[in-house]
């Protein structure tokens, strides 16, 4: 016992005696990345299809941890009390910054995060189901206006840019539309191909297979920019809206975080963006788009937004901080 | 188990039924602007189940009461029984939340050897080979995996060896 | 039908290769050590290895993966009959027969029914994803929230069945089932985007895991239910069993086989369909067809202390449904189940996405998977699963207890801590062990408070999903068929189960031997 305590001392003493490591030379040890999200989703598998070129950058493994919860942010309060050295830091998309902090007090601020960079944007896309008598947003929205309360439509869950993003379109419209949250975006299209709901708001890559398989009809692009995968469907914007729904991933470090270590993450997600494999992937596979925004422009965004889907949550009487 | 410990459960049962509608459902469902439907109908058939347990658990004493002259259905449920779990409820604890700042390879070793003194082990060799042998095992496979398991001075160290 | 039998030709061509069923071979030993390990799951083992898999062939990757899903399903059994510690939540309701029939000596019994079980209802799934995954799954889809809601009701009385006989020990039982309830109502109300029972620490957002809670209430419990037999006599009352092995004959084996075959059928199906609806899953699938198996038998079937189709129901109805969950997602691209996220994933991983198209692009990878699937289970059983079972019956005769139950506990641990990397997990899990602990001292019996605790939010969520699309009318759960004859059979099911219940009821004190475990 006497020895063991000598050799636990030993390690105690060896462990203090590694110093600290400087910016200048960062990163000497390998780097912990926390994906919001549970593995073999959409986003996980991005990161994941990056990482291996981001580890190539930087010269060190990335260890990327799946912590899933609360929409991201059980990890982002795992992050938030984490040393700001630099070898921590989270995957994290917008809602977890900008809508769930104004739905639920939190043990973090997101305001106080370091912003590294945006590596990409999802798209999105209202469907209604093939057979479905609705063959333009105009006409599901005078059935709307006609039927108040018979216009369903599936979200993953009330509060996602998802369920904010019709929200704005009815209220725009001044017709009443409900909105039916389940688990998750498969499950919404679950419900539009049964018949269950009229229509759905979902992420591109949910919608992919049942859309080739010809199940679902888009009516309109709900984000900024037409999509490959369905090339002739019109954007809001392009039918006269002033508004796009919009979410993306980024990566934040905890507060206090120095700049130059800031910079070098930034710079290896630039460069993992720029490998024509990992554009090839994102475009073909996962049906994202890649968007790459610096730190400055990526801060900027979430906090355009925290106004824009502030105001939508207030109007639907989610917003509570 | 006997009639009187069945019937303080019923009332502990009771008690927190009553506790949920006076103070938990106010504060921690309305108050956060949930709908306390659900949770008040699953609430009263916890009182309601509760009631009827108390019923028969009161029938059921009186009757035990009848019976004891024949020295019939005895406590078993003493403290000293209890004395191992707790035991190993509090040993557990106290690993679980050592563990961030012992590290995963500490705290696992000092957990096991506690632990298997509770469980009666004689043989100190054994048990010393199982505390070494088990967290390191575990801490290489997650090694392998590139999976993290909550680090301290021994991951440290051992990172410091291999690089 | 011919076109499926050219298809499945093709796919055994594309996909009979030495690597890949080494593949299997390899993942289902990784699945059946996962799975038997308590606390550590057979997904989270396939979670883990998921990124290697960037850099395998697609097959290799999707049978490798498939191998550990199939040895996890089964696995779990095995530790559910040596130590009634299930290592993977749906062996927790074999647990109820394999650990009194192993405690009676017939520990080969009892492994080897679980194992032939598990391989019967896993190629009757197999088989019925081959050939009606697209009625199937077109029958899941028309499924819409009050139709499930009631589905949800009907499975949850089986629940009665597990109840004890006694009129105190049915409303213990009932109080167990709210007690499950109401743990299920902790975290984010979903349909109101709103907090219940949070107390403000967001790792309770999203509730409370249900594999952490279903290790918590039924292996840590044991672990300290065995604490207090320390030195009192031998732990794990195994010294003693293990002294006069009963051996398992051919004979046995056929009469056994004969006997619970219509167990095994019904299960099979039972399974099979509870598998191909998304969010079921394999835990309610054993419960329920352990209790279907239990409602159906005579009266004076010795349920609790070691029948074989306690055994061969719930193992039938668990591993039926690791193939049928896949169905939504080959036929629908829908992940029915985490497992089936994690093939998802995989699927994604190599440049594919789970659906319609890839099935029309691509049959032969599809057809390819879906050969490799059916002898999974052959291979699995005779190459791995029995060697393994014989590996560990030698182990466990010398086994030192007061080393392994720690050990377990190590386990549990790791496994719950694997799952999401959160150390607050672990106060969780460690508390509701002990609340476990606490209420099988009360005799309160864990099976239904764990349905519950499944159920609850399935049922909760539909109805409330059915009553928004109505405007707040019920009478959507009357105008569906579907929803109204579920719904009938329920409190049909309800009303004869009780009535059947009370009229059994006797002495008042008296609690059946496998709910005191």
């Amino acid at each position: 016992m006497k020895k063991l305590l000598v050799v636990l001392t030993c390690c105690l003493a060896l462990a203090l005696a590694a110093v600290p490591a400087l910016a200048k030379d960062y990163p000497t040890k390998p780097i912990t990345a926390y994906v919001p999200l549970s593995a073999g989703g959409t986003t996980d598998v991005f990161v994941r299809t990056i990482a291996p070129y981001m580890e190539k950058y930087l010269g060190k493994p990335l260890i990327l941890v799946n912590k899933p919860g609360s929409g991201g942010a059980v990890a982002i309060s795992t992050l938030a009390k984490a040393k700001p050295d630099g070898y921590t830091f989270s995957w994290a998309n917008l809602p977890t910054l900008v809508t769930i902090p104004q739905m639920r007090k939190l043990t973090y601020d997101p305001k106080e995060l370091v912003y590294i960079a945006s590596p990409m944007h999802y798209d999105y896309v209202l469907y209604v189901a093939k057979d479905s008598p609705f063959n333009s947003l105009k006409e599901l929205i005078d059935f709307a206006r006609k039927n108040p309360g018979k216009a369903t439509y599936g979200t993953p869950g009330l509060g996602t840019t998802n369920h904010l993003g019709v929200a704005w379109l009815a209220n725009h419209e001044k017709v009443k539309m409900v909105p039916i949250p389940f688990k998750g975006n498969p499950k919404s299209v679950a419900a539009v191909l049964g018949g269950h709901v009229v229509a759905c708001n979902t992420s591109t890559t949910a919608s992919v297979s049942s859309f080739k398989g010809g199940k679902l009809k888009p009516l309109v692009i709900m984000s900024a920019n037409r999509i490959p995968l369905t090339p002739d469907t019109k954007t809001l914007k392009e039918l006269g809206y002033d508004f796009s729904q919009f979410s993306c991933l980024g990566a934040v470090f905890p507060k206090g975080t120095p700049e130059p270590i800031r910079k070098k993450i930034e710079e290896a997600i630039k460069f993992a963006l720029s490998q024509p494999e990992v554009q090839k992937k994102a475009k073909d596979e996962l049906y994202v788009s890649i968007d790459f925004l610096d730190g400055k422009k990526y801060r900027e965004l979430c906090d355009q937004y925290w106004g824009i889907w502030g105001g939508i949550l207030k109007e639907v009487g989610l917003k509570k901080f | 188990m006997n009639a009187r410990s069945e019937l303080s459960i019923a009332g502990v049962l009771i008690g927190f039924s009553l506790l949920n509608y006076f103070y938990l459902i106010p504060t921690q469902v309305v108050a956060e602007g949930s709908s306390p439907v659900y949770p008040m109908l699953v609430n009263t058939m916890l009182l309601c189940f509760s009631l009827a347990y108390m019923g028969d658990g009161i029938r059921c004493w009186r009757q035990q009461k009848k019976a004891e002259g024949e020295g019939q259905a005895c406590s078993t449920g003493g403290g000293k029984v209890m004395m191992r779990p707790l035991a190993m409820l509090v040993v557990t604890g106290a690993w679980v939340l050592s563990m961030e700042y012992l590290g995963f390879i500490i705290s696992t070793f000092v957990f096991l050897i506690i632990a298997s003194r509770i469980f009666g082990s004689k043989s100190w060799s054994k048990a010393l080979i199982m505390s070494v042998a088990m967290p390191l095992i575990i801490y290489f496979v997650f090694r392998v995996l590139n999976a993290l398991l909550p680090e301290g001075p021994a991951e440290e160290l051992i990172n410091l060896i291999l690089g | 039908m011919g076109e499926i039998f050219n298809h499945l030709w093709d796919g055994a061509v594309y996909a009979l290769s030495a690597w890949n069923i080494l593949a299997i071979i390899i993942g289902y030993i990784i699945g059946i050590i996962a799975g038997a390990i308590p606390g550590v799951m057979a997904v989270t083992a396939m979670v883990l290895i998921l990124p290697y898999t960037f850099t395998l062939e697609p097959l290799f990757a999707i049978s490798l993966l498939m191998g550990i899903y199939k040895g996890g399903a089964y696995a779990g059994s095995i530790t559910a009959t040596l130590f009634n510690i299930p290592g993977t939540p749906e062996a927790a309701a074999t647990a109820l027969d394999s650990y009194p029939m192993f405690k009676q000596g017939m520990q080969k019994r009892s492994l080897e029914i679980a194992l032939w079980a598990s391989v019967f209802g896993g190629t009757v799934s197999n088989l019925l994803l081959v050939f009606t995954a697209p009625p199937l799954a077109e029958v899941a889809l028309r499924l819409g929230p009050p139709e499930i809601a009631a589905l949800i009701l009907f499975s949850l009385t089986a629940v009665i069945t597990l109840l004890g006989d006694s009129r105190m020990d049915i409303w213990k039982g009932f109080i167990s089932i709210t007690l499950g309830l109401m743990l299920a109502t902790v975290g984010l109300d979903n349909m109101s985007a709103s907090r219940r029972y949070v107390f403000g620490i967001e790792d309770l957002d999203n509730g409370v895991p249900f594999v952490l809670t279903i290790i918590a209430m039924l292996a840590l419990s044991e672990v300290f239910i065995q604490a207090e037999k320390v030195g009192s006599f031998t732990l794990g009352d195994a010294a003693g069993a293990v002294s006069r092995i009963i051996p398992y004959t051919w004979k046995q084996r056929w009469k056994d086989l004969k006997f619970c075959l219509k167990d095994l059928i019904r299960s099979s199906f039972v399974g099979s369909l509870l598998g191909a609806l998304p969010g079921i899953g394999a835990t309610t699938a054993a419960f329920v067809c352990y209790g279907e198996a239990r409602r159906s038998a005579k009266k004076d079937a010795r349920f609790g202390n070691g029948d074989p189709r306690g055994i061969a129901a719930p193992e039938a109805g668990n591993n039926a449904v690791a193939a049928s969950s896949l169905i939504p997602l080959i036929t629908l691209g829908i992940p029915g189940s985490v497992a089936a996220a994690v093939m998802y994933g995989a699927f994604m991983i190599q440049g594919m996405i789970p659906g319609p198209m890839l099935m029309m692009e691509h049959p032969e990878i599809i057809y390819g998977l879906f050969v490799l699937l059916i002898i999974t289970d052959f291979l699995g059983a005779f190459v791995v699963a029995l060697p393994f079972i014989s590996v560990v019956q030698k182990i466990f005769k010398n086994l030192n207890y007061s080393l392994f139950f720690p050990g377990v506990v190590v386990c549990c641990v790791v496994g719950v801590y694997a799952e999401e990397f959160n150390v607050f997990n672990l106060r969780i899990f460690l508390m509701l062990g002990f609340v476990g602990y606490i209420m099988r001292k009360m005799g309160m019996s864990i099976p239904p408070f764990i349905l519950a605790f499944i159920l609850g939010p399935i049922l909760e969520r539909n109805t409330r999903t059915a009553l928004l699309l109505s405007n707040d009318s019920p009478m959507i759960f009357v105008q569906s068929p579907i929803a109204l004859g579920l719904l009938i059979l329920a409190v049909a099911a309800l009303g004869w189960s009780l009535w059947r219940k009370t009229r059994g009821a006797k002495g008042v004190l008296e609690v059946p031997e496998e709910f005191k475990h």
